[in-house]
């Protein structure tokens, strides 16, 4: 399961995974960081965000850290699982050996230039 | 609650009713986050929304207990009973109480009762395969104009009927508990019953409007394997356009551009279904 999700894995949901990397956090707080950590690339709107993090939870890649109340709504915080860790993981690596391919090839290039 | 918070409580009807009540609160949180001074919500907002609600839609039909294959057989059945009553609406105008039959058995599969829906698909298929009676023949007695009216058709028109019957007849003997379906088929078919009793006039309209609707159903079965890769939108896909390609088998013409684009297009939406079935899950 995870392979395939290492394979398959769409921009958006490598933010939502990296962005709980370092702690639970709530809906609005992952849209907020996926942004700036993409440089404004990944704007996730709240029903992509949301849709993406139940089909996460399904694959046991996120689940649910707690929940508050703020202003008498609920909020709630989302934590990334030790699968989802190594799946995001082995999506990095596979993006930094597919970066790999080109960078060696032009940077010498750039260098001499 | 504001006008922002309203507008976004009304889209949020594409959602589930069951995922609306164990999310809707915190959406309704997170949407109010990202733009609390807005008036209307941001389209790129409202699409998302929408669309993903009617995945939810689509991943909460593949849930349960059925296998996919039975539920697809359900799923055909409304299309099937549709097209059939679309087929009937001459014989609906000559005899009226035959909408009603279209009507029940629709109620019956809508509910998942295929036992109870099973004879009244029964009835019009069975008199719609009667031969039409010689003239003067007294065979029929005073049943005459009802063989005129319902019965001598070609096979391939036949199929329609007896495909629904036959499927709710395999759905029968297994017994399993369906899940309801949408009431806008319901709907759908009494608009075509009131239309077969009241005007019964067809022309290039009629033609495009059953186009419209079954390129529109088709797509949103490729929309929810999309998003699910399940199988049971191809097998009601399938099982429809088998039925409804019959006459083009029996009577096989040159077609047009325009017939030609019009059947390829739903043999591309079906075929796109079982292709899409088979391919694996992408998440997000």
């Amino acid at each position: 399961m995870v392979l395939i999700m290492a394979r398959t894995m769409s921009e958006p949901v490598y933010f939502i995974l990296a962005a709980l990397l370092d702690g639970p956090l709530h809906g609005y707080g992952i849209i907020k960081l996926a942004e700036r950590e993409s440089g404004g690339r990944v704007r996730l709107a709240v029903g992509t965000l949301y849709g993406a993090l139940e089909r996460l939870s399904e694959s046991g890649l996120v689940e649910l850290d707690r929940e508050e109340s703020v202003q008498g709504r609920p909020r709630r915080y989302y934590r990334i699982t030790e699968a989802g860790r190594e799946s995001v993981a082995v999506e990095a690596e596979r993006m930094r050996q597919a970066a790999q391919v080109v960078t060696r090839r032009t940077l010498p290039r750039t260098a001499q230039a | 609650m504001n006008a922002l918070e309203r507008r976004y409580r009304r889209l949020l009807l594409a959602y589930p009713r069951d995922y609306r009540r164990a999310n809707g609160e915190q959406l309704v949180a997170t949407l109010l986050e990202t733009g609390p001074d807005r008036r209307v919500p941001r389209a790129r907002e409202a699409v998302a929304l929408v669309s993903g609600g009617l995945g939810e839609r689509a991943h909460a039909a593949v849930a349960g207990p059925r296998p996919w294959w039975v539920d697809g057989l359900h799923l055909a059945l409304p299309p099937l009973i549709l097209a059939g009553a679309v087929s009937s609406y001459w014989s609906i105008f000559n005899h009226p109480w035959s909408g009603a039959l279209f009507v029940l058995s629709m109620l019956a599969v809508v509910l998942g009762w295929v036992r109870v829906a099973l004879p009244f698909a029964l009835v019009p298929a069975l008199l719609a395969s009667t031969p039409y009676p010689a003239l003067g023949d007294p065979t029929w007695g005073w049943l005459q104009p009802l063989a005129y009216g319902f019965g001598g058709r070609a096979w391939s028109n036949l199929l329609l009927l007896w495909a629904a019957v036959g499927l709710l007849a395999v759905l029968a003997v297994r017994g399993d508990r369906l899940r309801r379906r949408s009431p806008l088929w319901l709907a759908g078919v009494l608009a075509v019953v009131a239309y077969g009793v009241l005007v019964a006039t067809t022309g290039p309209w009629w033609t495009l409007t059953r186009a419209g609707v079954e390129i529109a159903l088709l797509g949103v079965g490729v929309a929810a394997t999309l998003r699910t890769r399940d199988a049971r939108w191809a097998v009601a896909a399938s099982a429809y356009l088998l039925c409804a390609m019959a006459p083009l088998v029996q009577y096989p013409i040159i077609l047009s551009w325009r017939s030609a684009s019009y059947w390829g297009l739903l043999l591309g939406l079906t075929f796109a279904t079982a292709v899409l079935a088979r391919r694996p899950v992408r998440v997000g």
